[in-house]
């Protein structure tokens, strides 16, 4: 457990909150602190109304000690937070999506990419390469181009689902469907399988908090991401 | 034979149904909710507030509860108030509680 620089009991609270929201985005980060500020000084103040002993400091820092003590291990409040609020880096990962996903350029690549693999694999000679050609050029082209053509700005959680929908088809196409095109999957299926079985730990599976996350969002926004929080 | 029966409700998540039903009564703010729960259960039921504003926070995404800041003492306090969703949600999940426990009473129940 990580131990506060000192004893006083309004750093104490400052600690408590620093660690329990630690890593949150802006807008969870203040509306949390806001609201346990609140909550810790009606705590403190019931406290003291209780103690019919005269107001001291000395009384004073019992009860705000107190307090800290109910409001519980900031890390396990941190992982409670972390289930429901953004964190600065799914903000960021979101906000790059818009950024940088939907320009005309990434959209072009991703015609590019597939065209140059059609032309590997039809060198070395798979069957299926002009198949895949068409299912690469769907998930790297033209699925994100309707993505974000589809998703309003600020970002809804219907439209910031969408979005890491598009992520996800781009990155499975690149990182499934590439190898297969240039190596034949019946000459090498423990290849394949050894890069899906990859592909899923290393992008789907962390990513599967901020698609639910999402899922649970209100639609209000946060100012500096415009993404609903 | 019994009707196949897939339980939504367990201890774990009976916190939410607190909360709804705190509400019911009126608007109400997260410190005052989490001792009028600790009162009306005689102390059993302590929530950390680590837990609680997640909860409240979580109701508020799904639109049973919504919430309203309002100045009090010279403080901007947060209130939350129960939605007609979340109304309806509420009767569904004490009606869930009520077969829950019924459930567990029934086998817990010495012969």
């Amino acid at each position: 457990m990580n131990q506060p620089n000192n004893n006083k009991p309004e750093t104490l609270l400052h600690w408590w909150l620093a660690v329990a929201t630690n890593g949150l985005a802006p807008a969870g980060k203040e509306r949390l602190t806001r609201e346990i500020s609140l909550h810790y000084a009606e705590a403190v103040e019931a406290h003291l109304a209780q103690d019919e002993s005269e107001r001291t400091p000395e009384t004073k820092a019992i009860a705000e000690c107190t307090v800290i003590k109910e409001l519980g291990e900031p890390e396990v409040a941190a992982r409670h937070f972390r289930k429901i609020y953004w964190t600065g880096k799914e903000t960021e990962h979101v906000a790059n999506l818009v950024k940088v996903g939907g320009k005309t350029p990434i959209l072009l690549l991703g015609l590019l990419i597939p065209a140059i693999l059609l032309g590997i694999g039809l060198f070395l000679g798979p069957l299926a390469a002009p198949l895949i050609f068409g299912g690469l050029v769907l998930m790297l082209a033209v699925c994100p181009a309707f993505t974000f053509m589809l998703a309003k700005r600020p970002l809804t959680k219907a439209s910031t689902s969408l979005l890491l929908l598009a992520d996800w088809t781009r990155d499975i196409a690149l990182a499934v469907a590439a190898p297969i095109m240039v190596v034949s999957p019946f000459r090498n299926p423990g290849l394949i399988v050894g890069i899906v079985v990859l592909v899923v730990l290393v992008k789907i599976i962390p990513r599967i908090r901020i698609w639910n996350k999402a899922r649970k969002m209100s639609d209000e926004f946060d100012e500096t991401t415009g993404i609903a929080t | 034979m019994y009707p196949r029966y897939k339980p939504v409700m367990n201890f774990k998540g009976s916190l939410t149904t607190l909360i709804l039903q705190n509400l019911k009564e009126g608007p109400n703010h997260g410190y005052r909710i989490a001792q009028e729960i600790k009162q009306k259960s005689k102390g059993v039921l302590d929530y950390k507030e680590g837990t609680l504003y997640p909860a409240l926070h979580g109701l508020e995404n799904k639109g049973l509860i919504e919430s309203y800041t309002q100045e009090e003492n010279g403080r901007t306090r947060c209130y939350y108030r129960l939605t007609k969703k979340g109304r309806g949600t509420l009767a569904e999940q004490k009606q869930e509680w009520a077969r829950f426990s019924e459930a567990i009473s029934l086998v817990l129940q010495e012969t």
